[in-house]
């Protein structure tokens, strides 16, 4: 069935876009992420213009959080505070996301710096947990168990001044780095679509030592708040989320993630963060090579300032 | 409408016919005068009419020559080129061009015979190659931009040429049909006919046509447009909603 979007001005399948969003979702569940880091390219691939793509991804990513963002909630195994705290960072980030994203679409390089950007996180991202997965996998056969993934000691940033005590994740640690690491994944997030608990999930647990239980549903009510102030920027600054592709994306991603959150179950740790590593290295692979093979077409137009 | 279109066309014909026309007269229609782009648009076909009438009646062989044009609201255009820069392709150079029509198809008819009428297609800028952006150009260099232009914008199905695109339904009519692609523009269009006979410009007539969004689809592009923080709010709740929504049934299963 054909479906003519009002904000993306072109008319799609509506059935593709389910698909997709479905697709998508199923990943999402099994995997325990947003997904917006396969949907925007996905959505630029299938002719959605990058802008588009990256502004409506956002109430997606809100979407799917939330629906997840509850359970944690009701296990209490948000840390409302450290989220707070990194919001407050976050909301800044993405304050400069939308007006960095809006000046490198009149520059014209939104697309390069999308593109070198996810191959920098992917690639970097995607190896390290294909490194620690492949070390855990090997470990689970040694010795058949599983190593902790992070250590007790403490590091510089247990150094650094202003600390805050947070009960939750049972931490005393310095506010610097929390609005930081707020404030450099909420503009992230803005500037490329995607919900980053790729990112935000390791800096947690790797550099704050916040318990992995807690880090998880900290970390999907944080990307719930900052995509949710973005979608509102997004439509504000540039006029790009499209509401009939949001909801079809929508749909389609709550209907999969149940069959993802089946099959993720029957699997272990390990091996789940085994192919996640792999399928986050494929998306950033893909990048790479559109970014070093030569283009099928030099020349690309924009159109400037109607009269 | 089309059959709205006949009727004129028919009363035009029968009102020359009585007229005291000197020359020829053109009349034309259009099988619509506005396409609204409603939620399940896919693109559109516009047919246009053209009648032609001469005091004391047309010749057995007159050599009628006609082109239709269909032209878009103009924006400028910024055509980007890719170059390879440490290794990566990136748009390096990049040209202006002003007064680009977001949509342009000419239909000529198919006795256009193209030697001869190349001088008048470039007097009367019919002819992507002739449409003035293209015309401002003159080094080799601007002109591979603007070249990349118009096949870019000819892959979109947003410009195009056909020769032999107008058919006479008898030698004082014709007829030509259009394909707009889902991905038009909306906006203002004009639609041009000319009248040539033995290369010479004899009639012409110019009409709007009013592309628009419709609708559900309308209300959506107006209400993003002049209320983006109520819209964005909106889409926030939407999102929020169906996410406790999903939960919800996630939970009961």
């Amino acid at each position: 069935m054909q479906l003519y979007l009002p904000i993306a001005e072109m008319t799609v399948n509506m059935f593709l876009f389910l698909a997709m969003g479905g697709a998508v979702g199923f990943l999402s569940g099994m995997f325990g992420i947003g997904g917006g880091f396969l949907l925007t390219p996905l959505l630029i691939f299938s002719g959605i213009s990058p802008a588009v793509a990256v502004a409506t991804v956002t109430p997606q990513i809100v979407a799917s959080s939330t629906s997840a963002a509850i359970s944690y909630w009701r296990r209490k195994l948000i840390d409302e505070k450290m989220t707070l705290f990194l919001l407050a960072g976050g909301v800044f980030g993405s304050g400069l996301g939308v007006v960095v994203f809006s000046a490198l679409r009149s520059v014209g390089q939104l697309d390069l710096i999308i593109s070198i950007a996810y191959v920098t996180f992917l690639g970097l991202i995607g190896g390290l947990m294909l490194k620690e997965s492949l070390g855990a996998l090997r470990s689970v056969r040694k010795e058949g168990k599983l190593r902790s993934a992070a250590g007790t000691h403490h590091n510089w940033i247990h150094g650094l001044p202003l600390k805050v005590r947070f009960r939750r994740s049972k931490l005393y640690v310095s506010l610097i780095p929390v609005v930081v690491l707020g404030f450099g994944i909420g503009f992230l997030g803005t500037v490329l679509g995607i919900g980053v608990g790729f990112i935000m999930i390791p800096a947690l647990i790797y550099l704050l030592r916040v318990p992995t239980n807690v880090v998880i549903g900290t970390s999907l009510g944080y990307i719930m708040v900052t995509m949710g102030v973005a979608t509102v920027l997004h439509s504000v600054a540039n006029k790009s989320v499209d509401v009939l592709l949001a909801v079809l994306l929508m749909i389609g991603g709550v209907i999969g993630a149940q069959f993802g959150a089946q099959v993720g179950q029957a699997l272990r740790g390990e091996q789940l963060r085994a192919l996640l590593a792999l399928l986050v290295l494929a998306v950033g692979v893909r990048f790479l090579l559109d970014l070093v093979l030569p283009p099928d077409q030099l020349y690309s137009l924009a159109i400037v300032g109607a009269p | 409408m089309i059959r709205f279109a006949r009727i004129l066309l028919v009363s035009g014909i029968a009102f020359c016919l009585c007229g005291p026309a000197a020359a020829e007269e053109l009349v034309s229609a259009l099988s619509d005068e506005e396409i609204e782009i409603r939620s399940d648009f896919v693109g559109s076909r516009i047919v246009v009419f053209g009648a032609i009438t001469k005091q004391g009646g047309i010749s057995q062989d007159p050599n009628y020559e006609v082109a239709v044009v269909i032209e878009g609201p103009r924006s400028d255009v910024i055509a980007r080129k890719k170059d390879r820069r440490l290794g990566i392709w990136l748009n390096s150079e990049s040209r202006r061009f002003y007064n680009v029509p977001s949509y342009y198809s000419v239909h000529l008819s198919e006795n256009y015979s193209a030697a001869a009428s190349e001088r008048q297609l470039q007097q009367f800028r019919l002819g992507l190659h002739n449409l003035n952006f293209y015309r401002s150009v003159y080094n080799s260099k601007d002109i591979a931009f603007a070249d990349a232009l118009i096949e870019l914008r000819r892959e979109q199905g947003m410009f195009a040429e056909l020769p032999d695109a107008v058919g006479f339904l008898a030698p004082n009519v014709f007829r030509t049909t259009f394909h707009l692609p889902s991905v038009i523009p909306v906006g203002t269009y004009r639609v041009s006919v000319y009248l040539f006979r033995d290369e010479v410009l004899v009639g012409a007539q110019v009409q709007n046509l009013k592309i628009a969004k419709g609708g559900f689809s309308d209300q959506i592009a107006k209400f993003a447009d002049s209320q983006g923080l109520a819209y964005g709010l909106a889409v926030l709740v939407i999102a929020i909603a169906t996410g406790w929504l999903a939960g919800v049934i996630f939970r009961r299963n």
